[in-house]
């Protein structure tokens, strides 16, 4: 199909004219006022690539039409071009305000009109051609990084560190969490596609266990000093581990995954490892992922230790027994402590 | 009556609007259909009504439609008038280049009554 454009304009022959000059290339539709104008936007907006508008106009003039649809998103995907007898540079300036692409002087020219008409639609359907290319590399980008997340949880996995089912834990956890705090606490800036990127890459917390040797992994009593050395250095060894592959996916991911493999063990006291971070100095997706990690180790059984009752790992998290978390993240885990412990049942090992 | 002669006995360009268009189907068409309205009846109304927003829109669209009609002189008339009603003058102050207007708009449906 043709692209169309809209004229709005009030005076028949004006409308005439500026149909005989771009009906060639494109297919007009017209109206005769600002509302009838407006229906027509909404009607036609999939397949317009350009509106022409007059401003003096009865019922609904021009500006009213502008004002309208700066309530929407139209005027980022329509160009708009003001069909003008006015010689002020001021009102050309209120429309340019208004978000006009381009002005129509009157009287019109045909080679002028056209070409401006076609200047202007051809660099919105370029830029959306654009829009269009990067939201498909975006998309891209973002499979690739959830490809790669899947790949390296299943690495973890299969090594039996822990059970694939602990890894989805963490991640149903750390959603529940990350909505309640961008709810209560919008200052945390996590909008829903930050928190599908920290729940993503929460799968990847453990990732350096993979550098860590059986004997001390896999040892069923509890660590020595020199041992739990050792052990910690699983956040160090996953931080690197991502670093070496940060190119190969999208910036946002690899920051987000490195600061959980990182920093999940760092506590708000400044009492974790591996840097003693403390309050706000440690990120928030590892704070976040840090409360999740620790409930599903109380809550379930492991080579070292017995799963305690839900209601002992919630007073345990409470009163810092496992270390010390960020206040309101301890208000945002008694809010959907319900949720977790659904969660906990849902999916036990 | 040529469309040239029309534009001759107007005082006005012809050459002028056949550059900016460039088709004399076109230029004819426009004339006819302007013939067929009378484009100084929304004036005429405003003023009666005293209504001096819609004589304003009125006066604007004719300076609108003279320019894109190269009728120069009715354009110039509806341009002073437009500008005049844009300071809100009172409409005594506005009768002098009402009647200027009125009398170029008049030579103009009398030359298009010929075609």
């Amino acid at each position: 199909m043709r692209n169309t454009i809209l004229i709005i304009d009030d005076v028949e022959i004006n409308r005439d004219i500026l149909t005989n000059i771009l009906e060639e290339e494109y297919n007009i539709i017209t109206a005769e006022d600002g509302i009838k104008g407006l229906t027509e936007i909404y009607k036609e907006q999939e397949s317009l690539v350009a509106i022409l508008l007059d401003l003096v106009m009865p019922r609904m003039d021009g500006y009213e039409v502008l004002a309208e649809l700066k309530k929407t998103d139209i005027m980022a995907n329509i160009p708009i071009l003001v069909i003008s007898t006015e010689e002020s540079s001021v009102s050309e300036q209120e429309c340019f305000n208004a978000g006009v692409s381009d002005f129509i002087h009157k009287p019109f020219n045909r080679d002028v009109v056209k070409t401006r008409v076609d200047n202007t639609v051809n660099l919105y359907l370029y830029k959306r051609h654009l829009e269009e290319t990067v939201e498909m590399q975006t998309k891209l980008i973002r499979e690739r990084s959830e490809g790669m997340i899947s790949l390296l949880a299943g690495v973890v996995e299969t090594r039996d560190v822990e059970s694939g089912l602990h890894v989805k834990r963490v991640q149903g956890y750390t959603r529940i969490l990350a909505e309640q705090l961008t709810k209560k606490y919008p200052m945390y800036g996590l909008d829903k596609e930050q928190i599908d990127r920290i729940v993503s890459a929460s799968a990847l917390h453990d990732v350096g266990k993979i550098g860590i040797p059986d004997a001390i992994l896999l040892k069923p009593e509890r660590l020595t000093t020199d041992e739990f050395e050792e052990m910690k250095k699983h956040t160090i060894i996953g931080a690197e581990f991502i670093k070496t592959a940060q190119d190969v996916w999208d910036s946002d991911y690899a920051k987000i995954s490195y600061e959980i493999a990182k920093y999940h063990h760092e506590k708000y006291d400044g009492n974790g490892y591996p840097e003693g971070l403390s309050g706000e100095e440690i990120p928030i997706s590892a704070q976040i992922v840090s409360i999740a990690d620790v409930y599903d180790a109380l809550v379930n059984k492991r080579c070292y230790k017995n799963a305690f009752a839900k209601e002992k790992a919630f007073d345990m998290i409470l009163r810092g027994e496992c270390g010390e978390f960020n206040p309101k993240l301890k208000e945002c885990f008694i809010d959907t402590i319900e949720r977790f412990e659904e969660l906990a049942d849902s999916m036990k090992d | 009556m040529e469309i040239r002669k029309v534009y001759e006995k107007l005082g006005e360009d012809y050459d002028k609007i056949l550059e900016r268009l460039e088709d004399e189907d076109w230029i004819e068409k426009y004339l006819r259909q302007f013939a067929q309205t009378d484009h100084w009846r929304p004036v005429e109304d405003a003023v009666n009504h005293r209504d001096m927003e819609a004589c304003y829109e009125a006066v604007h669209n004719l300076k609108g439609l003279s320019l894109n009609m190269g009728f120069d002189r009715l354009a110039a008339c509806a341009t002073e008038f437009c500008d005049i009603l844009k300071q809100k003058k009172a409409l005594n102050e506005v009768l002098d280049i009402y009647d200027t207007t009125l009398t170029e708009y008049l030579k103009v449906e009398q030359v298009l009554t010929g075609l």
